[in-house]
Parts: structure tokens; sequence; C-alpha cells
């Protein structure tokens, strides 16, 4: 049989569904980690990781459905309820101190409908002096409250101690959460 | 004929009358003595009503406001203004003293009534003579990080006070009319010979503002969410169920934005200012004023001046000045 030039257009696409099969493959077996992150947050927001802020957690994470949201903010929950919040997700983080005692910040992830919603919620939650956080999006702060929005979830952050060591342990969590939510 | 092998059973109609008479006498009284007690029962398992721990005041005056650095000072001079604290609290009375320490927030975050205020509270009380002091709340928050974290805890227990906590409150049924019917309330308010009511000025996101009326949520138990439903009715209801022998209102920092839970340090001002009295809706104006908030916009201090539970113009509380 005399080769054609269609045989070797013909051998071309098959090298080229074959590369196409093994580099999907490799990106498969590469990235379990990425499956597993995107099922946590198809499951609820996630809160900061604390190994990578480099703090622990002081109170284990309590989770906040609609209808328990009062619980955790009382009557500020109405507003959270109006732009459409799902759920929420609260624990204390713990940054150890040289001399002094631990410094603790509380964070609450807050779940909404759409990207919107937490926008606008930051939006009316910002506090009077915020300033934008360099090197995040979406993310304001005042030094002692930082706020911050991923997809269509809100970071919030609450330093227990007016400092210059709060204002870093609030950056620090910010950026863990960033880093985690990435896709 | 008679069978001798049974006893004679045979009885005269005198004998079975007085049998029967017996029987009668002695079911009547099983039966009445059954039924009293559960009458008894039936009775100690009503609720108590809520009492009023108001105390009879002639003065015209009935409300000072104070200000300056600190905030114990402040607390010592509107109450001396009132005549002192021996006038509400007598020898070996039980008081409550009622702060509002729903938030796991530092003191400067102004999220909880000032520490020092209470505690002034607490040793003004115990000098006046009385037996027990308890300070107590039902926190939003986790209660013992509420506690420790606003100060109260250590400068109440400094100061003498039995700190009572969420976590170690006893809840009782309580006669509650209104949205309010069928909830607990804590034990410590139900024993109270005496009520001192120590809320915060500041913003709510519901309400816009929250103050005295508001802070009695914190001597409810599960289901007081339920209030938020109709926010303004509800708060004027819990003003005509509560009736303190005292309101104190702390504006030492208040929290213009962001409440009732708070956090950022930009929303807070601090005033410098204690108020007391015996008119909670006066001292409901005058911490609305504290806030920028003119008293009559607000709906639940309309609802409770229409009730007849007090005056709603900040004007009539006298102003002490700056010590």
């Amino acid at each position: 049989m005399t080769p054609r030039p269609v045989h070797a257009v013909l051998v071309v696409l098959l090298a080229g569904a074959v590369a196409l099969v093994l580099a999907e493959g490799r990106r498969t077996r590469e990235d379990p980690q990425a499956v597993l992150k995107a099922l946590r947050v198809a499951q609820g927001p996630l809160l900061p990781p604390a190994l990578r802020a480099g703090a622990a957690l002081a109170s284990d994470p309590a989770r906040y459905p609609r209808e328990r949201l009062h619980e955790l903010i009382d009557g500020a929950a109405e507003a959270y309820l109006a732009r459409g919040f799902e759920a929420c997700v609260a624990a204390t983080y713990a940054f150890a101190a040289g001399g002094a005692g631990p410094l603790e910040v509380a964070a609450e992830a807050h779940r909404f409908g759409n990207e919107s919603s937490a926008l606008s919620q930051l939006e009316a939650e910002r506090p009077s002096a915020a300033f934008p956080v360099a090197g995040l999006s979406a993310a304001v702060s005042d030094g002692s409250v930082l706020l911050s929005v991923a997809g269509r979830d809100l970071l919030k952050l609450t330093s227990l101690e007016p400092s210059a060591r709060g204002r870093e342990a609030l950056r620090s969590l910010a950026l863990a959460w960033h880093e985690e939510m990435k896709p | 004929m008679t069978d001798p092998s049974r006893p004679d059973v045979t009885l005269g109609r005198r004998e079975a009358l007085s049998r029967i008479g017996s029987a009668t006498l002695a079911a009547t009284a099983v039966g009445a003595g059954t039924l009293g007690f559960l009458d008894r029962r039936a009775a100690g398992a009503a609720p108590p009503p809520i009492r009023d721990w108001r105390v009879a005041s002639p003065d015209a005056v009935r409300a000072y406001a104070a200000r300056g650095d600190d905030p114990a000072a402040n607390t010592r001079r509107v109450i001396a203004a009132l005549g002192g604290m021996e006038r509400f609290v007598r020898r070996g009375e039980r008081v409550l003293v009622k702060p509002n320490v729903g938030w796991d927030r530092i003191p400067e975050q102004a999220a909880n009534t000032d520490p020092q205020v209470v505690a002034e509270l607490v040793r003004l009380c115990l000098a006046a003579g009385a037996a027990r002091v308890v300070v107590a709340d039902v926190s939003c928050n986790d209660p013992a990080r509420c506690f420790s974290r606003s100060g109260v805890m250590a400068a109440a227990r400094a100061a003498g006070a039995e700190v009572l906590d969420a976590r170690r409150l006893e809840m009782k049924a309580a006669a509650l009319p209104g949205a309010a019917a069928g909830l607990e309330v804590i034990a410590p308010l139900l024993a109270a010979d005496k009520v001192i009511n120590v809320p915060v000025a500041k913003h709510h996101g519901l309400s816009r503002v929250t103050l005295g009326m508001k802070n009695w949520m914190g001597v409810l138990g599960q289901g007081r969410n339920r209030l938020h439903q109709d926010i303004d009715r509800c708060i004027a209801e819990l003003g005509a169920i509560f009736r303190p022998t005292l309101t104190v209102v702390d504006a030492t920092r208040v929290l213009l934005a962001n409440g009732p839970q708070g956090g950022s340090l930009s929303d807070v001002k601090a005033l410098g200012a204690v108020a007391a009295g015996l008119d909670p809706v006066m001292l409901e104006a005058w911490g609305a004023q504290q806030l920028g908030v003119v008293p009559r916009s607000l709906g639940f201090i309309r609802e409770a001046e229409s009730r007849g539970l007090g005056t709603a113009d900040p004007a009539l509380v006298k102003e002490l000045g700056k010590a």
C-alpha cells in the first residue's frame, strides 16, 4: 500500500489524541488535593487554615445554618439573611507571643448565594477607618477588623487585641484563607 | 342449715350500716386528700409573676448623667445624686446587677458594659448592706469567653459579686405575657429583691439602637430570638414586663456602627459618660442621644412612651458635668 498524505494526517491526529489523553491523565493524577478542596468548598464556607497562618485554633469551629445565625450575631443576622446568607463557620485563633499572653482573633466565614451579596455585606460592615489590604483583592481593614471576599464567601476577622501584632495576625489569617480558597 | 366448716358471716342491719358508713367516710377522706394534693401541685406548678422592683421616689429629677475619664467615679456621682444606693438597696437584700455581656469582645470594642461601671455598682450595693450581689447575663457568644474578655468577670468578682455566666445559670419558668410568653428566665432574677439594669449604649443592626429595654433579652432563655420578629413592639413589651429598681446606662464608650457585636475600633467613640435613674424610657432617650439618634425616631421608644412606661425626653436627665 502506498503511503498517502492522508495517512500522515491520521498519524498526526492519533499522536495528538494520545498526547491529550496522557496530559489529561497526568493532570488528574497530580491534583487530588484540588479535587478534595473543591469538594470541601462546595460543602460550605471554609475558615483559614491555622497552621498556614502560624496560629492554632483556640476553639472548635462552630457551624451556623440560616436558622441559627442569630445565636452567633443576634439582631445583625437579619441583614445577612436578607442578602441571601446560607451558612457560617466560626472559630477563635490563638497566636503565640513571647512574653505576652496569646493574641486571639475571632473568625467568621459566611457563605452567600452569590458574590455580589458577599461584597454588599462587606460594604455594609466596612469600618469607618478601613483601608484596602495590600496584596489582597476585595479586602479591607482598620487594624481591628478585616473583611474579605472570595467567591461568594465573606471572611470577617476581629482582633481581640488592639496592637501592631493584632493587625499582622489579621493579615496572616486573610492571606492563608485566600490561598485556601484558590481554585 | 349452717355449714360448721365456714364461719358465720351474717351481719346484722346495724353493723352493716355502720360498716358502709365507715367505708364511705374513708373513701371521702382519701378522695378529698388526693384532690387537695393535686390542687396544691397544680398551684405550685404555676409560673411565678415577674416582680416590680421599683422603689417610690418623690424626686422631681429622676435621672442624672456624669462625665469624666473614670467610669467608676461617674457611676458613684450619678448614684450619689440620686440619693445614694442606700435609698434603693436595704440591708440584707439580694441584688441582681444585669449588664450586657453578650459578646466575646474587649472593653475597647464597646460591645459590652464597661467592667468598671459594673464593679462600682457592686461595691455600692454591698456598702449599702446588700447580703448578696449577683452579676449575670445570658451571653450570645461563648459565655466563658464573654465574661472573661469583657473584663466583667474579674472586675465584678474583685468588687465582691457572685458572677454567673450562662453555663451555670439555672433557668426557671415565669409568667411572661406577650411575645415572651412561655420563655424561661434566669433564676437569680426571680430570687432578687432589687434589680439594677446596666446596658451599654450601642448601635444595633435591627432596632438601630440597643439600650436598657433590649438588655432584658439577656435574662431570657431558649427561643428569645423570636422577639426579633417585631422588634420595636417586643422591646417595649420587655420594658413593661421588667421594672428595675435602677437603670444605669454606660456610655463610657459607644459603638456607633456594626452593632450589636461590633469589633472595629473605628466604630467606637469614647464619651466617658454614665447616666442613672428611675425612668427607663428617659434613660433610653438619653442613650439614643449619645449615639446621635433622635430618641422619638426609634419605634421602641415611641411604643414605650405610649404605654406609659416613662418620658422620652433626654433634656430631663440632669447633667452633672465633668468631674
